[in-house]
């Protein structure tokens, strides 16, 4: 059974994922940020009313992004029925593809993108690598401590 | 099967509303048992739910609720008669009616049991009355007895389908269940609405066409209307919370073998419903104190001289945009001796410190973790959380706590609670190119200091900026250096905007780019993955669609380690011998029409309003207004106090307005003009002859400014007294009351 990708560039990088997680994309990266959040956390953007946190693919995984940031895109994928906002600089084909071109990542793989990969797809002339969000956001909150959901209306103190 | 779900978990609402209705209305038939009208109520509603339990087969609440219904059918009958017993009786009835429909909301069938017992014990006391009276021993033959047998319920109910049906026939508006989720999806469309209509109004001002203008107008009134309905949809009354106490009051007293009569006043009281459920565990933990530790044994009482049955009231009312509900119990009250030998007991403080303590701090130590005077840990308290769990909860809502004891008079508990905690007032400020809110309620004032020669205004206490604000050192932060954004350099601009604010522990200062605008903003979560950063409240969507983080005060305090250190040494020493020569008060100077300087210690201030002549409204020979969901006597200083020309209401179009609390009520002080703050002794002069609404004089900058006497102008303003002579005598007191 084929699974459909939604490819993605950082930079001369291509990468994917899911395309079912994908719940739009757009232009609107007009983000706040968020002093003193992680480094990958690139702000807040208001998504019709409801605040979505922004992440920067290209440091979190650790390449050398090409853009300006008018020219990003922002991909808004699906996380635990809560939706999070992918700033990437480019996005490309939907590919659909089998579980025979696939391959989990070799065990010398790089650290800090290990969490956020979950293989790659080997393209006739490239590998094309999954990006997996979930792991992404586990990643994340791993540091990052999740809590219990909190009531829109309850101000920590 | 969906169908059946959605139809099943309506029944569990309705089955759960109905339990709820019966502990109330058993509690209330136990103090009046022969309310048939309240029997009849009970009936009807234990009725309907065995009809709908006998429609999804649940076998067990069917039984259960029928023995329960027969034996409640006689009562109603008068043939026999309700005593404690029997209400114990049907009361866990209903616990294990309960238990049964818990256990179908979790596997959706009704879960196994023997309730044998329980109901032979109904059909027990059912029948034992009627047999030991004998004057009704005719009847008993017209009584089925009741058998497990199925087929003989319908035979042995005294059914009555009429009155059950006309009853609800008169209910014509039956409420629409609406589940929260809905609801707050609602509310963030209808702020999205808002936002958009604050785009379009730009567009209208500018537009000279006058149809286009007047359209937007209007959507600009519904938005605004819609807006506030929908925020009035989260309220509920504080009656969704204190119905249940009733129940748990009766429970735990029987427990501890007191009695306790619980009286609700203001339950229609309306809170927003997060803060409802918020608010529950904490008034049900201040109740289980009030009636384990504070309200004496009927013996007790008795040998003290008081009324053998203890009484706790639990009010709630609006008072300044917050809700204030309080708990008053008439029992022992707080035993300070005990709470000192057992703050030292526990560490809590020293010996030598304990006996200096007064009254007031040691209640404060009540409020610290681990404490609890009991001497046994009893089911209900004592297990050492205690109140300390208490205050967190209600800070923690942006609310406040206050307690006051009387030994043998009576504990008194007061929570401030804010109305809703999604919209709050918030100062914007600017700092380099991002917009920043600060919650309003944390803000003491706004200062903007020049600077002189180019130096910074601020001194250097060892490393650390303060700024000595009317003779009170006070520490400074950068926002951009707490936030780590670039360093920005001083000599930038002429001035710096300080904002200086109040947290849990310190005064500080904010030093921002600018300060901008005070609105209402729409507090939003930032979610679990920004939740580990303290210095944020949360975020909101300003007007232009952009977001602007809402600062935590308090966080902030505590991550530049402001809270910390000033705890451990604080900047302002307790005392400084000089300064307590002549104690200060703060006052705040004011003008009327032909007084130019009066003063009202603004300690009695509550708010300063501005008002327009329109704001005033007729109340019989009185104006009033109403401001923000607070109604307010209007009271026009200038017609009370001496010296003023009272005829000329003048051409003013904006009034400011002192408003103040007196006696449970809300007045507005109208005034001409409002000065300054001023920091005088305390100790004024007398006025040699008696002036009126004039309480005495102070010399401040050699200017004698009068104080306003505001108990006598109000004692005036109630006593009717349109004439400008002064009264001869007035009986403050009878006034007052």
């Amino acid at each position: 059974m084929n699974i459909s990708y939604l490819t993605f560039f950082i930079g001369k990088n291509q990468f994917c994922i899911p395309a079912e997680r994908v719940l739009e994309m757009n232009r609107n990266t007009d983000y706040t940020s968020v002093p003193g959040a992680p480094a990958a956390i690139k702000g807040i953007l208001n998504l019709r009313g409801q605040l979505i946190v922004a992440f920067d693919m290209s440091s979190l995984l650790g390449l050398e992004g090409s853009r300006k940031l008018s020219e990003a895109v922002s991909i808004i994928v699906d996380v635990d029925s809560s939706p999070i906002s992918l700033l990437v600089d480019g996005v490309g084909d939907i590919l659909s593809l089998g579980a025979d071109t696939f391959e989990r990542p070799p065990n010398n793989f790089p650290l800090h993108i290990r969490n956020a990969v979950i293989g790659a797809h080997k393209l006739a002339d490239s590998l094309l690598v999954v990006i997996d969000p979930n792991l992404l956001i586990q990643y994340l909150t791993g540091k990052v401590e999740i809590s219990t959901p909190v009531d829109p209306l309850f101000i920590s103190p | 099967m969906q169908n059946n779900d959605e139809i099943l978990s309506e029944f569990i609402l309705e089955a759960r509303e109905i339990l709820d209705l019966l502990d109330a209305e058993f509690i209330r038939l136990e103090k009046l048992p022969d309310d048939k009208k309240l029997i009849g109520n009970i009936f009807r509603a234990l009725h309907t739910l065995k009809g709908s339990s006998g429609f999804f087969a649940f076998k067990r609440l069917e039984k259960i609720s029928h023995a329960g219904e027969s034996l409640l059918g006689m009562i109603r009958d008068g043939q026999i008669s309700l005593d404690p017993e029997k209400v114990d009786r049907l009361l866990e009835t209903v616990d294990v009616l309960r238990i049964i429909i818990e256990g179908i909301e979790k596997s959706h069938s009704e879960p196994t049991g023997n309730d044998q017992v329980l109901i032979g014990q109904l059909q027990f006391l059912a029948k034992i009355q009627a047999v030991s009276d004998g004057q009704i021993s005719q009847k008993i033959d017209s009584i089925p007895l009741l058998t497990e047998n199925e087929a003989s319920i319908d035979s042995a109910i005294p059914f009555e389908p009429s009155t059950a049906i006309s009853d609800k026939s008169y209910d014509i508006s039956t409420p629409v269940k609406v589940n929260l989720d809905a609801l707050d999806r609602l509310m963030n469309l209808t702020s999205e609405m808002v936002l958009a209509r604050n785009r379009l109004l730009p567009f209208a001002n500018g537009s000279k066409d006058l149809n286009f203008s007047q359209t937007v107008r209007s959507i600009d009134l519904l938005t605004l209307e819609l807006q506030e309905r929908m925020m009035k949809m989260r309220m509920q009354p504080i009656s969704y919370v204190w119905s249940k106490f009733s129940r748990l009051v009766r429970d735990l007293s029987r427990e501890c073998n007191k009695q306790i009569n619980l009286i609700q006043l203001g339950s229609e009281t309306e809170l927003d419903r997060a803060l409802l459920d918020a608010i529950r565990d904490p008034l049900i933990h201040i109740l289980r104190n009030s009636i384990d530790h504070s309200i004496e044994t009927p013996e007790e009482r008795k040998s003290k001289g008081k009324s053998e049955v203890g009484s706790i009231q639990l009010s709630a009312f609006h008072q300044n945009g917050m809700v204030v509900i309080e708990i008053v119990d008439d029992g022992a009250g707080i035993n300070y001796e005990r709470v000192r030998s057992r703050a030292i007991e526990r560490r809590l403080v020293d010996s030598v410190e304990a006996e200096g303590l007064t009254n007031d701090a040691l209640i404060e130590l009540i409020f610290l973790p681990g404490f609890s005077t009991k001497d046994h840990i009893s089911s209900l308290s004592g297990r050492g959380v205690g109140m300390d769990v208490v205050k967190n909860k209600i800070i923690s809502i942006g609310g406040s706590i206050e307690l006051t004891s009387e030994s043998n008079i009576g504990t008194t508990i007061r929570l401030k609670i804010p109305l809703t905690l999604a919209i709050i007032p918030a100062l914007l400020v600017g700092l380099e190119e991002q917009t920043f809110a600060i919650p309003e309620n944390r803000i003491l004032e706004l200062a903007r200091l020049i600077k002189k020669n180019n130096e910074t205004p601020f001194e250097d206490f060892y490393g650390t900026p303060v700024y000595r604000l009317r003779e009170n050192l006070i520490p400074v932060l950068y926002l951009n250096n707490e936030l780590k954004l670039d360093q920005l350099s001083d000599s930038k601009s002429a001035s710096i905007n300080m904002v200086v604010v109040q947290s849990d522990e310190v005064k500080f200062g904010i030093i921002v780019d600018a300060i901008l605008n005070i609105q209402d903003v729409v507090v939003k979560p930032l979610g679990p993955l920004l939740n580990n950063l303290p210095k944020y409240a949360g975020a909101t969507i300003l007007g232009s669609g952009r977001i602007s983080l809402i600062l935590d005060v308090d966080g902030i305090a505590v991550e530049s380690g402001l809270a910390g250190r000033i705890r451990a040494n604080p900047i302002h020493p307790v005392a400084i011998p000089m300064e307590t020569l002549e104690e200060e008060v703060s006052m705040l100077l004011f003008e009327l029409n032909g007084l130019s300087r009066i003063a009202l210690p603004l300690e009695c201030i509550e708010h300063i309003l501005m008002l327009n002549a329109t704001q005033f409204q007729e109340n019989g020979d009185k104006e009033a207004i109403y401001y923000k969901d607070l109604f307010m006597h209007a009271v026009r200083l200038q017609d009370y106090v001496s010296g003023c020309n009272s005829s000329s209401h003048s051409e003013q179009t904006v009034f400011p307005a002192l408003t103040c609390n007196l006696n449970h009520k809300t007045y507005a002080l109208i005034v001409k003009q409002v000065h300054d703050i001023i920091q005088v002794p305390k100790k004024m002069h007398e006025l040699s002859s008696p002036q009126r609404g004039i309480q005495g004089c102070i010399i401040y900058k050699n200017d004698v400014i009068n104080i306003l006497d505001l108990e006598e102008v109000i004692a005036m303003h109630n006593a009717h007294d349109s004439s400008t002579s002064y009264p001869r005598v007035i009986d403050i007191q009878g006034v007052l009351d």
